[in-house]
């Protein structure tokens, strides 16, 4: 293509690099996805709702085909080294991908009966799924704050998407003011990383920053602090989890259980590789700050869920706790342990089937005209049987419990921090992560052992129980068959 | 005469400083909001002053890209604002107080 365009401007050689679209292949067919959804509204007299659904699914799944096919490749970088598509950003596309397969499942009942915009829905939600995407192959600071903003911006629209509920407005307006806020101290830190090393790719500011011996130390470290505080932000790890609470609280429930995980893993694969590929040098740095943030997220999160008296909301502070086991995985890498961030991949993927059925069967619930106190779960088991032994399993999935895939997470994440010489905090997690024993048991017992005290309508919600069906044998089946996942985030974490 | 690089990183230093006081202090939400895009704006002249230093095209493609993104929240975070105060007719955040522990 390159010689077309030499001919036509004579002696000034232009030369067009050429886009490997193999490796993006999972974007375009979600965009295309996107904008078909919305082109149907135009059409909206002549079709009928169900195929805004059928389009976004179509999308999401031609999407993951698209990034399991390029699974054994090698890692290809284009668009001039912004774009990096390697075993690990397919690891983080093939999860958000799943993320959004099965939000879009768990919501299309919530979307009928509540009569909500569905092409505005899947398309908002679509895009959200390419920032996270982008997020996790961007492979220069523009890129990645593109990506993040991308992936940041239609959750906030997704937040308030049930415009005549104040709570949701609400939960909007402090998700998109602090979103904005975290976003300008994530830009500050970007601006000054490139002003100090005047490089914008990764591989380059790695070599400039080498192993921080040279100048400018200063100035990389408060650089590369300022990336953390902003991308803390949106992982939801204390201090900057102030907004987490209110906004999934607030937010619908289907959204919560969507932008709980698919949010957290884009940011995570964005910090995971800004860290460990662009500040790698530096990193007797930045870990310590890490593990600071680790326990004090774990500790908070850990803490705070158990008196809450909603489960929503006690979710929502589950979801900062995890946030911090995560962290140590993160905290405790070093050029020779790269354990840890398998181990961080590993637990996004589980995440997503575990948090995303949790948040779900919460969905279900208010589908059936419950709410999401504690006292609305009484009896469960003796209503809907299957109902309550799914939401069992995606609850004993956070708390860790053998045979459900939320032991291995925990136990590559804490095997990583022993293995990197961090003994007592690896010891320190497990501790903390038996106080969450004490809240996840807590909606269980009252499933199975309580009178029922709300009577659940009886609607067909067939296409929201095979979502929540996946999330939670998904939970159960990769406690079981882990070792193919778990490869494939070792080969991730190793830059295969 | 060109001033030295080290004016506009003050200036920018000021702006993104007086943006977080802002952000922490105000109550308005459109003051907020105007706080934010102050935030990102000083990056901006960071990142103008650093391309015309460096020599580099790349802080000025990174600006259009910045400017882009917060136009596209500002839209956003006032549909919000919008929204609501069709509820409730007020724009004080200390107002907003049906999420808390």
């Amino acid at each position: 293509m390159g010689s077309l365009f030499t001919g036509a401007l004579g002696a000034a050689s232009v030369s067009l690099p050429q886009p490997n679209l193999l490796a993006i292949s999972p974007v375009i067919a979600l965009t295309v996805a996107a904008v078909l959804v919305l082109g149907c509204v135009i059409a909206r007299p002549l079709i009928r709702g169900v195929v805004y659904p059928v389009i976004a699914m179509a999308g999401l799944v031609a999407a993951l085909a698209l990034a399991l096919i390029q699974l054994g490749n090698r890692p290809v970088t284009t668009f001039s080294g912004n774009w990096r598509t390697d075993a690990f950003s397919l690891f983080f596309t093939i999860t958000v991908v799943i993320a959004g397969i099965l939000a879009v499942l768990i919501s299309d009942s919530w979307l009928t009966e509540n009569d909500v915009p569905q092409a505005e829905f899947y398309a908002v939600l679509l895009c959200s799924v390419i920032g996270a995407i982008v997020s996790a192959s961007a492979y220069n600071l523009i890129a990645l704050f593109v990506g993040i903003e991308l992936m940041s911006v239609p959750t906030y629209i997704l937040t308030g998407f049930a415009k005549h509920n104040r709570v949701s407005n609400e939960a909007a307006l402090k998700y998109s003011l602090l979103g904005g806020f975290s976003t300008a101290i994530l830009l500050y830190g970007l601006t000054w990383t490139y002003g100090v090393t005047g490089e914008t790719g990764y591989p380059a500011i790695r070599g400039f920053v080498g192993n921080g011996q040279g100048g400018f130390h200063a100035a990389v470290l408060l650089a590369s602090m300022l990336v953390i505080a902003g991308l803390g932000f949106k992982i939801a790890a204390v201090p900057f989890h102030m907004w987490t609470p209110d906004a999934y609280q607030g937010a619908p429930t289907v959204v919560t259980a969507f932008m709980s995980v698919s949010v957290k893993a884009g940011a995570f694969a964005a910090l995971v590789r800004i860290l460990t590929d662009a500040f790698g040098g530096i990193y007797r740095d930045w870990s310590p700050i890490l593990i600071v943030i680790a326990i004090v997220t774990m500790v908070l999160g850990n803490v705070v869920a158990i008196v809450q008296n909603d489960v929503k909301r006690m979710l929502a502070y589950s979801s900062i706790a995890h946030t911090g086991f995560m962290l140590v995985g993160l905290a405790t890498w070093n050029p020779g342990n790269a354990v840890g961030v398998s181990g961080v991949l590993f637990y996004a993927f589980a995440y997503t089937f575990m948090n995303l059925g949790a948040f779900g069967m919460l969905a279900w619930l208010e589908a059936h005209g419950a709410g999401t106190g504690i006292d609305d779960v009484n009896g469960l088991f003796s209503r809907a049987p299957l109902a309550a032994l799914g939401f069992s399993a995606c609850l004993l999935g956070l708390m860790g419990f053998p045979f459900t895939v939320g032991l291995p997470a925990k136990v590559f994440v804490f095997q990583a921090a022993a293995g990197g010489g961090y003994v007592w905090l690896a010891l320190l997690s497990l501790l903390l992560s038996a106080v969450g024993a004490v809240y996840y048991f807590r909606p269980m017992v009252r499933m199975f052992m309580h009178e029922p005290k709300v009577v659940l309508a009886s609607p067909r919600q067939t296409v929201m129980a095979v979502g929540l069906g996946v999330a939670a044998l998904g939970t159960v089946l990769l406690g079981v068959l882990f070792s193919p996942v778990f490869d494939l985030a070792q080969r991730a974490a190793t830059g295969g | 005469m060109t001033p030295p690089l080290e004016w506009y990183l003050v200036f920018s230093a000021l702006l993104f400083a007086i943006g977080v006081v802002g952000v922490l202090v105000r109550r308005h939400v459109l003051v907020i909001l105007m706080s934010v895009e102050l935030m990102l704006n000083a990056s901006n002249v960071a990142l103008a002053a650093f391309s015309r230093y460096l020599n580099s095209m790349a802080g000025q493609v990174f600006v259009v890209f910045t400017i882009t993104v917060a136009a596209a929240e500002a839209a956003v975070a006032l549909a919000i604002i919008l929204a609501l105060a069709r509820h409730k007719d007020t724009v004080d955040v200390r107002e907003m107080d049906i999420l808390k522990d």
